[in-house]
């Protein structure tokens, strides 16, 4: 069995990409294969953000992402893109005085050299 | 760290978005983690390298100095399309850092003997 | 041998063509997201030189979610079969 990880790019709701990743590692999953993470990076970050509060008939990708975690699925978002869109973990907001925190678990808030312990694996694929 | 080799490809121009910026902050990481990388330009990520950008002009951050350090972080497979750049009627005169300009053909064979490639 | 991964439309984005100026005969295409419709590309100039490449897979939930159809030379695949593809080349690009 093969093992992956996940780079994910692309916004989520504005673009199909998270969409595209969840069913992708779902399936990798599915078929016995490792995912050992997702990384989340560029626009992808927002897909961390805790209060994702989609209308109820839509896909809430938090609740979805949640679940690959329980599945053993690491989730990691780069904190310094993650800051510029808005998106704090709790030490990061509070060394910003800020009150409230959007980072929070499943997800784990990241440095890019995460990304590369990433590269261990049969394949990357970008979404 | 890992073996691997990862290819990160600039195929959008600077400024109007931020693909660009945040490639060259995962290259100077995948670098400094002594990762094995190439950095490659295509398409309009070509104009990343042009010399005498002036972005605060548009309020955004002049990240092309930093394309000059890349050899301190021995990141030394730098990789821009021949075609990309014949198409936008730049030469490598235009270019702000020594770069292998390579042809279509040439260019796909380097990319292929990356274990990863990931895209901005 | 690359496995690309195409997402946008071709009528309004260049990656397919950026991308067809790159493959090689061992390479493989993924029409996925937006990219599928270019299964409705006959009348362009893209279109053959992407037909014409052996290894052209498009993504069913894609095809299926946008209401188009995929001609005989084009291989039809689902996740699982994505999955298995990109560990049957040596890598894989998102265009």
């Amino acid at each position: 069995m093969a093992t992956f990880s996940i780079l994910v790019t692309s916004a989520p709701f504005d673009t199909q990409g998270s969409n595209s990743a969840l069913k992708f590692i779902q399936a990798a999953l599915a078929l016995g294969h490792s995912v050992k993470g997702v990384f989340f990076y560029q626009a992808g970050v927002n897909n961390a953000s805790a209060w994702l509060t989609p209308p109820a008939d839509e896909l809430n990708l938090s609740v979805a992402w949640r679940a690959l975690k329980a599945q053993g699925v690491e989730l990691h978002v780069c904190s310094t893109a993650a800051a510029r869109r808005g998106l704090l973990s709790e030490q990061d907001s509070q060394e910003q005085g800020y009150s409230g925190h959007n980072i929070q678990p499943p997800m784990t808030a990241s440095g890019l050299g995460q990304f590369m312990e990433m590269l261990d694996v049969d394949r990357v694929v970008q979404f | 760290m890992t073996s691997k080799r990862i290819a990160i490809i600039n195929r959008t121009a600077p400024h109007g978005h931020s693909q660009g910026q945040e490639a060259l902050d995962m290259t100077l990481v995948a670098g400094s983690f002594g990762q094995d990388v190439g950095l490659f330009f295509l398409d309009d990520g070509v104009f990343q390298l042009l010399t005498g950008q002036k972005p605060d002009a548009v309020l955004r951050k002049n990240y092309s100095k930093t394309f000059a350090a890349l050899e301190f972080y021995d990141i030394d497979t730098l990789v821009v399309c021949q075609q990309s750049l014949q198409a936008r009627g730049l030469t490598q005169a235009d270019l702000c850092i020594p770069v292998q300009v390579l042809a279509p053909d040439a260019l796909r064979e380097a990319l292929a003997s990356f274990n990863h490639i990931v895209s901005f | 041998m690359i496995l690309h991964l195409l997402r946008a439309s071709p009528f309004s984005d260049q990656s397919l063509c950026q991308c067809l100026g790159r493959v090689t005969e061992q390479d493989g295409i993924v029409l996925m997201q937006d990219a599928v419709y270019a299964l409705r590309g006959q009348e362009q100039a893209w279109y053959n030189p992407m037909t014409s490449v052996s290894s052209l897979y498009a993504l069913k939930e894609d095809i299926e979610a946008r209401g188009i159809s995929a001609p005989e030379q084009v291989h039809v695949i689902g996740y699982p079969e994505l999955v298995t593809l990109t560990l049957k080349f040596d890598n894989v690009i998102s265009w």
